[in-house]
């Protein structure tokens, strides 16, 4: 290799690099609908195996979300006013890019949407609030008061979620039947409220493995819902049901 | 983190309030962590803060003090005054700010002052601080330039410093300023005072050279001009035939000097009493004003009569058969103490009398003016008493109805600067008279006629007259014709071994020897113009004033026609004192003129001023007090029946406080006295300076009384009496010094009169202290001496009418 090949491949691999940083950028900022499943990237090695791409990208909102608050927080703590605004319009389009992007692969997208979006604005609102009111008085009443509107308001966009898209039921698959119990494994449900698992339940007949079983959930105050026991058997269909990923990758 | 699932919805929607509580719990932990913070930078400003104001007045007070005994023991030691243009009060603040000033030289200041100033404490305070962690600025130099201080008298025994920093900044380690801003923090100034009582009073030891020192230490009751001073008295009303009587209150009188006493009513052993007492119009007992039995008192009596006066008069106080009196308040202003002087009284508009007692006088006066027409020879219905009813010897030199003058001289004696009362009746109730011209003067003689002619003599007197210092010849002659050469006049002798006999005689035109002085005859002569005629008399004086005991300085006057030969060529002559004879004398060349004499009289002339000498004898003046006749002059009571004694109102005094002042040589407060400052000054040249200063301070400090400002003058008195100082008694023994009567007690007055050569201060014996006579002796031996202006502050004005022995009130 020659010297003038090896420029010629840097100015290639520059050329790409530069290529691709470009349509990173238009792509984070103006994210369109993927085609295909998401790369998990460096998430897939962190976590076991077997996980949905629903679940991927569902964490991958949550981080977003969590770090956008931690973030929020660290920016209140310091009163760096400016730095808030950054972060929160950095993690809008990020959180943007996430959602737009995955929204084919998204089990129940508009609840997802509806409910991150809303913690987001919701997070932004009470920050900045919360800055302002930082800025403009010093008793600590001012701030009680605050917090408690916060909380209400908080708790509104709690029940309003559940009363739009709650359920008391979710979908499971049959993964094996033992004696009177059989175990049946759920996708994360938001609308259900419940983790994402490997779930015993009574045994009901024709749960068979493989089959998708309807399940009646139990709501624990602060907690997971639970799966308690089946409600409908869906004999004439796989494992390919509405609570999977439409490209199921099982 | 299972299967990709970090939070369940409804904690990640909690999670938002959780983390907006986090932030507040942060930021109220961090506001308390910041008020705590600034409450302990406050805490410890003011402690900073608290410790310096707190210092800064100590450092005054240790200070001030210091510089203040530094300086009184600087001019006792060094006798060495402090320069009044430089002021003690700015060398007292150079001393507490360094330690040294520019008006001390010569003189250890650190032994007194150690290292108590304000520059040396500002030092140990930054230092003290540097301890703790503080830096202080500007610089130690800086800061003790700006100083603000200024030391002022608050009243007569306290001085006051009043001080400030006006910038101080006080850092700690990491730079951050504690404190910035004045000392005292609250933006005024510190006071501090120092009480000067039980101090040495500098001007004794100074001004005698440490022969004598005294501490000052206040009279119990100080301050007179509000009312507290050491005189207490009470107006009163009763019956007395003496002016004033001296005694010790007794309950019990048992001595004839004893003034007894009960809750009503204070009387002598001799039927004299007050009683119905009032202080400042309020009825009050006699424990109101006497303080313990056996205090020393005076009664005091206004328009009291003894009824036995020399001029036979039978009313009380009216010493003449004359209806008319008018009290005539000679003053003497010549210069030096006439004793038992020839005085001469114009009645005249030049001295002050108005046409209208002139009037009244001339108009009331019998005379015999119309005998001779000659005023020189006009006899008037007159006679002179003093205070007591004593007559007063006098001879008229001319009454004039006419022109409404006269000139009349008595025989009597004033002190320098003081005044005599002299009361001159007038009327027509005796024959007129001529007066006593050999009572009154040295020599007197006349009428008599000499033959004159060339080199004739005539003595006048027998014995030698023997009068020293200066005199004066006056007489009147004139020639019994209208001679071609005249030459009459006086001849003087003196008492050399070889007599000198200077002549003064006057000629006629036609020859001109004009009041010649010549050593008879005819040697050494200076003349003026001569007169024409010479038959009408003409008044003339011959004066020999004293130049030397060996030398006099000769004039020759015509007091009618105004002419005046001052001898110049001549004047001073050898003439040695005292003057032995005098003559009456012709020298003419020629033979058969007479002169006449009306009279000759020989009369002290102790000054080598005019200030004796016609026509208005300028030293004599008269003090009218008003110059309304009605007022003036008084016309004869009708005779009382008891025809000894009277109702009068009168006063008591109750003087022991200011006789145990005395005695203890103690302090009164006074406006005018000399305040510590300028004692240490040795001058009262700033004393308005310091007295505005004084003034401005108490305002200041709201410290008056009353509204009043506190008087800041210091007076104490030098008695040179055993019982009264015997240190003083003893040191006027050692120097050989004689008490001289009318030389004011007051300290500074004294001193400087006695150890600084400087002007005597005339004062008066003060009734019961050091006139009168008490059990225990005659006080007039006591040689203190009051003059009127420290009385009218020491014992009131009251007290200076009728305390001071021979003083007249205006």
């Amino acid at each position: 290799m020659d010297f003038t090949e090896f420029l010629y491949r840097v100015g290639l691999a520059f050329e790409k690099a530069a290529g691709e940083s470009l349509s990173a950028i238009v792509s984070f900022f103006i994210p369109k609908p993927r085609k295909n499943p998401p790369e998990p990237g460096f998430l897939r090695r962190l976590l076991k195996r077997g996980l949905t791409t629903h679940e991927l990208i569902s964490l991958e909102v949550q981080l977003v979300i969590l770090t956008y608050l931690a973030a929020s927080l660290l920016t209140v703590l310091l009163g760096w006013v400016y730095a808030f605004g950054v972060i929160t319009i950095l993690s809008f389009f990020a959180l943007r890019y996430v959602v737009v992007s995955n929204r084919e692969f998204i089990i129940d997208f508009p609840s997802y949407r509806f409910f991150y979006c809303g913690l987001f604005v919701l997070s932004a609102i009470s920050f900045a609030g919360y800055l302002l009111l930082k800025a403009t008085v010093r008793g600590v009443y001012y701030y009680y008061a605050y917090l408690i509107g916060v909380l209400a308001v908080v708790l509104v966009f709690r029940w309003a979620f559940r009363s739009r898209y709650g359920r008391d039921y979710t979908y499971g698959i049959v993964e094996e039947v033992k004696g009177d119990l059989i175990r049946v494994f759920v996708h994360d449900d938001i609308g259900a409220n419940v983790k994402p698992g490997y779930y015993w339940v009574p045994a009901v007949p024709d749960a068979e493995p493989g089959r998708i079983v309807k399940l009646l959930v139990e709501e624990r105050a602060m907690r997971s819902s639970i799966p308690i026991r089946v409600l409908e058997v869906y004999l004439d269909q796989s494992s390919q049901t509405a609570t999977e990923p439409k490209e199921a990758t099982e | 983190m299972r299967r990709g699932f970090l939070l369940n919805a409804s904690v990640l929607i909690l999670i938002i309030p959780l983390m907006l509580l986090m932030a507040t719990y942060e930021n109220v932990s961090n506001q308390v962590i910041t008020a705590q913070s600034e409450r302990t930078h406050v805490e410890r400003t003011y402690d900073v803060v608290s410790f310096l104001n707190l210092e800064f007045q100590k450092a005054l007070e240790l200070s001030g003090k210091r510089a203040v005994v530094a300086t009184v023991d600087y001019v006792s030691v060094t006798g060495r005054f402090i320069s009044p243009s430089y002021m003690a009060n700015n060398t007292i603040r150079d001393l507490m700010l360094s330690g040294t000033s520019s008006s001390i030289t010569g003189y250890d200041i650190e032994r007194v002052m150690g290292k108590q100033t304000l520059r040396v404490w500002l030092s140990n305070v930054t230092k003290m601080l540097a301890e703790q962690g503080y830096e202080v600025s500007p610089s130690l130099n800086e800061i003790v330039d700006s100083m603000e201080i200024r030391v002022a008298p608050l009243d007569a025994f306290t001085v006051v410093v009043k001080g400030r920093i006006p910038h101080i900044r006080i850092s700690d380690r990491l730079g951050k300023i504690v404190y910035s801003g004045p000392i005292p923090s609250t933006g005024g100034y510190v006071y501090s005072t120092v009480d000067i009582r039980d101090l040495e009073d500098p001007i004794f030891s100074a001004m005698t050279g440490g022969r004598y020192q005294r501490s000052i230490r206040a009279c119990p009751l100080a301050y007179p001009e509000f009312g507290e001073g050491p005189v207490v008295y009470a107006n009163g009303s009763g019956s007395s035939s003496v002016g004033h009587v001296v005694g010790n209150f007794e309950e019990f009188p048992q001595l004839s000097s004893d003034l007894g006493y009960n809750l009503t009513h204070v009387w002598d052993q001799n039927g004299d009493y007050l009683t119905n007492f009032t202080i400042d119009g309020a009825q009050v007992t006699t424990d109101a004003f006497i303080k313990a039995s056996g205090d020393v008192g005076v009664m005091v009596f206004s328009n009291v009569s003894s009824g036995s006066g020399g001029g036979g008069g039978t009313v009380p106080g009216w010493c003449s058969p004359l209806g008319y009196r008018i009290n005539l308040t000679v003053q003497n202003q010549v210069g030096v103490d006439l004793n038992d002087y020839q005085i001469p009284l114009l009645i005249s508009t030049a001295k002050g009398f108005t046409s209208q007692i002139l009037n009244v006088i001339f108009q009331n006066t019998q005379n015999t003016y119309s005998l001779t027409n000659d005023p020189y020879q006009t006899n008037a219905s007159i006679a002179f008493y003093d205070s007591n009813c004593n007559p007063i010897p006098f001879w008229i030199e001319y009454w004039d109805p006419v022109n409404k003058r006269a000139l009349i001289w008595i025989r009597a004696s004033i002190p320098k600067g003081s005044s005599l009362n002299v009361e001159m009746y007038f009327g027509g109730e005796v024959t007129p008279t001529k007066g006593d011209g050999k009572s009154v003067f040295v020599l007197f003689a006349g009428p008599k006629t000499i033959n004159g002619g060339n080199s004739r003599e005539y003595l006048i007197n027998q014995k030698p007259l023997d009068l020293y210092g200066g005199f004066a010849v006056r007489f009147r002659m004139k020639g019994n014709g209208n001679y071609r050469d005249w030459d009459s006049g006086v001849i003087v002798e003196d008492s050399d071994l070889i007599p000198d006999d200077l002549a003064f005689t006057d000629d006629t035109t036609r020859s001109g020897d004009g009041l010649a002085i010549h050593w008879a005859w005819w040697i050494e002569e200076s003349h003026v113009s001569a007169r024409y005629p010479i038959t009408s008399f003409h008044v003339y004086e011959a004066l020999m004033k004293p130049y030397s005991t060996y030398w006099k300085s000769a004039k020759f006057k015509d007091i009618t026609d105004g002419r005046v030969n001052y001898d110049s060529g001549y004047s001073p002559r050898y003439w040695v004192e005292p003057l032995e004879y005098v003559y009456w004398a012709t020298d003419s060349e020629r033979k058969r003129r007479t002169t006449t004499y009306d009279w000759v009289a020989v009369r002290k002339y102790t000054i080598s001023s005019d200030l004796l000498e016609d026509p208005n004898f300028n030293g004599i003046t008269f003090y009218w007090r008003t110059t309304d006749p009605a007022q003036v002059i008084e016309q004869k009571p009708s005779s009382g029946s008891s025809g000894q004694s009277q109702a009068s109102g009168g006063r008591v005094y109750d003087l022991q406080l200011l006789i145990n002042c005395l005695m203890d040589q103690r302090y009164i407060a006074t406006k005018n006295g000399w305040s510590f400052f300028e004692r240490l000054e040795g001058s009262n040249r700033n004393h308005l300076a310091y007295e505005k200063l004084a003034n401005d301070t108490q305002d200041e400090m709201g410290y008056t009384y009353g509204g009043r400002h506190y008087p800041i003058g210091l007076v104490s008195f030098m008695i040179p009496d055993p019982n009264y100082d015997s240190k003083l008694y003893n040191l006027f023994a050692t120097l050989g010094l004689t008490v001289e009567d009318g030389e004011s007690s007051v300290d500074y007055y004294f001193l400087n009169y006695y150890f600084n050569g400087g002007q005597k201060v005339t004062g008066y014996r003060v009734w019961g202290i050091s006139e009168g006579v008490l059990a225990t002796g005659d006080l007039s031996t006591v040689p203190f001496f009051l003059d009127p202006g420290t009385a009218g502050e020491v014992i009131g004005p009251e007290g200076t009418c009728d305390l001071l022995y021979g003083y007249t009130c205006p």
